[in-house]
């Protein structure tokens, strides 16, 4: 990476999307209901989608399991929840990522993009960071620049 | 989850002001804690604990010159930091592509 400075900075992100051959309501049954959502994700699931909603993702194999939170729902188009880091009851900041889920009509299906944040590596005075990723001529820049490609609002000048 | 974890440390370590200062110090040489409390407005005994702050992810290394106590910044942390984030995107792929294998075995009424 030859990055040279940065002019934004906010927090990490992780962003991925598929194209599924179903309808937006099939996809939306895939995520949001328990026994469909313990065939991707853990074995063992209780997922309540509706504002508030708690539960949990469990893999019985390992014996732990991780609390979930539902933030919002806009049935059929988005929903998104916090889930804990650790395995255990604590969800506090700190422990948790935000994970959202958009559904989108493609011809012959949907598209399906989950965004997961809260790496809140490069949140705080966007302004402080920069002039010091400015600054910061040699040592790890190199290594940093791994990591802020990560943020997508990261404008990386050449 | 561990990557997931060890994520959130790093991030947690390198999210405050100060520690970040620390850092970009240390990624232009090596200083002893009390180097440190000479170029910043901080006492010596803050620096040392936001040295161990950041000791205790990876992010710096502590080392003997002579009488002294060195702390140089380690990249690799930030550079496996970057490598668990990939793994987490390589998971959400894996689930995408589960999740796409169940809705297209839904019917429409399910």
């Amino acid at each position: 990476m030859s990055s040279k400075s940065v002019q934004t900075v906010e927090a990490v992100s992780i962003t991925r999307s598929v194209e599924i051959a179903a309808s937006g309501s099939q996809v939306w049954a895939a995520i949001t209901r328990s026994e469909l959502i313990a065939r991707w994700l853990g074995d063992q699931c209780e997922f309540d989608a509706r504002p508030g909603g708690r539960g949990r993702f469990g893999w019985t194999e390992h014996g732990v399991s991780f609390p979930v939170e539902v933030i919002d729902v806009n049935e059929a188009r988005r929903i998104s929840f916090s889930w804990a880091n650790e395995p255990g009851e604590d969800l506090s900041a700190g422990n948790r990522t935000t994970v959202v889920f958009e559904l989108e009509e493609i011809p012959g299906g949907t598209r399906l993009t989950v965004t997961e944040t809260g790496f809140d590596l490069l949140a705080g005075d966007a302004e402080y960071r920069a002039k010091s990723w400015a600054s910061n001529s040699d040592g790890w820049r190199d290594e940093l620049a791994e990591l802020v490609a990560f943020a997508p609002t990261v404008e990386l000048a050449a | 989850m561990t990557s997931s974890a060890q994520v959130m440390a790093v991030c947690a370590a390198l999210g405050d002001e100060t520690r970040w200062q620390i850092l970009e110090r240390l990624g232009r040489g090596d200083h002893s804690a009390s180097a440190l409390a000479e170029m910043l407005p901080l006492t010596r005994q803050a620096i040392a604990k936001h040295l161990a702050a950041l000791q205790a992810v990876g992010l710096v290394e502590s080392y003997r010159a002579g009488r002294e106590l060195r702390f140089r910044a380690l990249g690799a942390q930030l550079s496996a930091t970057a490598r668990a984030l990939e793994e987490i995107g390589a998971a959400w792929d894996r689930r995408l592509a589960a999740i796409k294998t169940v809705a297209e075995s839904l019917s429409e009424q399910d």
